[in-house]
């Protein structure tokens, strides 16, 4: 293998990682700037979507690609669910969510690990070992596409977010919840929305690592890790920075694997984390 | 006609507000005086549902709004202008004024009102202006878009509290001549200041706050004649 063909690979790996962090990130950025909820179940219902994908596969006999659709489908369901009969009571209840959701992360967990069991499962993509060819490159099929879809969805919301009557609601919700009222925004339908946003989001997030990535009920704090890197990196709240920083985190985390056993890559976003914290504690794109 | 009745409001088991009643009537620029910490805005925020009232009513057109949340109180007609800065920093002026096009007429009158509103505040309404982040204008330019925004609901009611605030002196002229030019227009405005000198001349009627009580009512002439105004207030 030669340099080139090397960085072409290590680029493609980086960009691989940074869209499914950035996916998982976009979800736990929208709802804590809008809520205010630091949401440590975000990674539950990544594993959730991943065993909905599983069963529409298995036993539904779903093209997993075709399945991506009821997943998500499924997983705004669960999203509505959880906020009507969890997420509003916690609303203003200030830094004792934190306890709430990490216990919606135990309960989650805990009740696939019952349903699923303990081991590792993976979806089958039925792409096997399909390389794509790109030019005198090759890549893994499977990756090439779930990168593919992760940004999509990513550039999707962001220009949701951006253009839509919807979005720029959950945006003034975002920067005023008062002054968004005093325009009439009904912001408890906002963060019905956003939190209905981000479960799905997640669930997608888990419907893809599933593809290319075995995973059980508690597998989710290693992304949930990642997650909370990229939104400390970023800022938090902040979705261009989530941007950012999400590529920052894949492309080092893909530049490492050159050095690094991949079983400790995670250590590059603990570095993150903490040169942050150390240099700019508000994060590259704070909000306020 | 927007009418308060009896409203008592506070903050835990402090009672800043005391059975505070006053009315404003189609076509009234009625303003609402009183020094700090007197509940100007306390009893502006329970008007508007941001603060739950102790007791009282708040009538619209006869109609009791005060059980409402904010937001449908907002789609009644009341428009209200914050003291501190509200806008949305992160979104340009045009994306700002165009949130506040919450009913179907407000939407189809756009382009009309727009119209109206950059002429009433020229600074805001340039081309690059609008696409600016609100967050990147003045203080005074941001007070202007506020009341641009609220106008852009075409509002019903009116309800200022202190844009003058914090203000440089031309550009609270050039505040007070707006307030006059929207006052004309026919929407019906309830303003709450602290410069008692400029607001008498341009109101119909006012209300005087003290300690949570309406201490005096009259018309703009008759209160800048009364003694204790002239001593409190305007220092003559």
């Amino acid at each position: 293998m030669d340099y080139s063909t090397l960085a072409v690979q290590l680029f493609l790996t980086g960009i691989f990682l940074s869209s499914l962090y950035i996916l998982v990130t976009f979800g736990l950025t929208m709802i804590f700037g809008v809520m205010e909820i630091v949401n440590f179940a975000h990674a539950s219902f990544a594993i959730l979507g991943g065993y909905a994908c599983l069963l529409a596969v298995t036993s539904m006999g779903m093209d997993p690609f075709v399945a991506l659709v009821p997943v998500v489908a499924f997983m705004a369901l669960i999203g509505w669910l959880t906020f009507e009969f969890f997420a509003r009571y916690t609303l203003d209840v200030g830094d004792a969510h934190v306890v709430h959701y990490y216990a919606l992360l135990l309960i989650i967990s805990n009740i696939l690990a019952l349903i699923f069991g303990l081991d590792y499962k993976f979806v089958p993509s039925g792409l096997g070992y399909s390389q794509i060819e790109i030019g005198p490159f090759k890549y893994p099929l499977l990756k090439f596409i779930v990168a593919i879809i992760s940004l999509a969805t990513v550039a999707g919301l962001s220009l949701y977010l951006k253009k839509s009557v919807i979005g720029k609601k959950i945006r003034a919700v975002s920067q005023s919840k008062e002054s968004a009222e005093i325009m009439g925004i009904d912001s408890l339908k906002i963060r019905r929305i956003t939190w209905i946003i981000g479960v799905s989001s997640a669930g997608l997030m888990g419907a893809l690592v599933g593809l290319v990535n075995p995973f059980s009920p508690y597998a989710g704090t290693t992304y949930l890790i990642v997650a909370f890197s990229v939104a400390i990196l970023g800022g938090m709240g902040s979705l261009f920075g989530t941007i950012v920083a999400g590529f920052i985190i894949g492309m080092t985390e893909s530049l490492f694997s050159l050095f690094l056993p991949s079983q400790i890559s995670p250590v590059v976003a603990f570095v993150f984390i903490i040169g942050v914290l150390m240099v700019k504690p508000e994060g590259l794109f704070s909000r306020a | 006609m927007l009418e308060v009745k009896n409203l008592s409001v506070g903050y835990g088991n402090l009672q800043v507000i005391h059975e505070v009643s006053f009315a404003l009537g189609k076509g009234e620029l009625v303003a609402l005086l009183g020094g700090n910490g007197a509940g100007k805005t306390t009893t502006l925020k329970a008007v508007m549902g941001l603060l739950p009232p102790w007791g009282g009513e708040v009538l619209l057109d006869g109609k009791p709004i005060h059980q409402l949340k904010t937001p449908s109180i907002v789609s009644l007609g009341l428009a209200y202008v914050p003291e501190h800065k509200s806008v949305f920093p992160k979104m340009t002026v045009l994306e700002n004024l165009e949130l506040a096009l919450n009913s179907e007429k407000a939407k189809e009158m756009k382009e009309e009102t727009m119209r109206e509103v950059f002429d009433l505040f020229p600074r805001i309404s340039s081309k690059t202006k609008l696409r600016q982040m609100a967050g990147t204008l003045s203080g005074g330019e941001q007070r202007m878009l506020v009341i641009a925004r609220a106008l852009m609901s075409l509002p019903a009611y009116l309800l200022l509290d202190e844009p003058s605030l914090g203000l440089a002196p031309v550009l609270v002229q050039d505040l007070f001549e707006a307030i006059k030019r929207i006052h004309a227009k026919g929407v019906p405005i309830f303003l709450v200041e602290q410069n008692v000198n400029l607001t008498l001349q341009i109101v119909d009627r006012a209300y005087v706050l003290e300690q949570g009580k309406i201490v005096l009512e009259g018309s703009g002439s008759e209160l800048s004649e009364m003694p204790h105004i002239r001593e409190s207030y305007l220092g003559i």
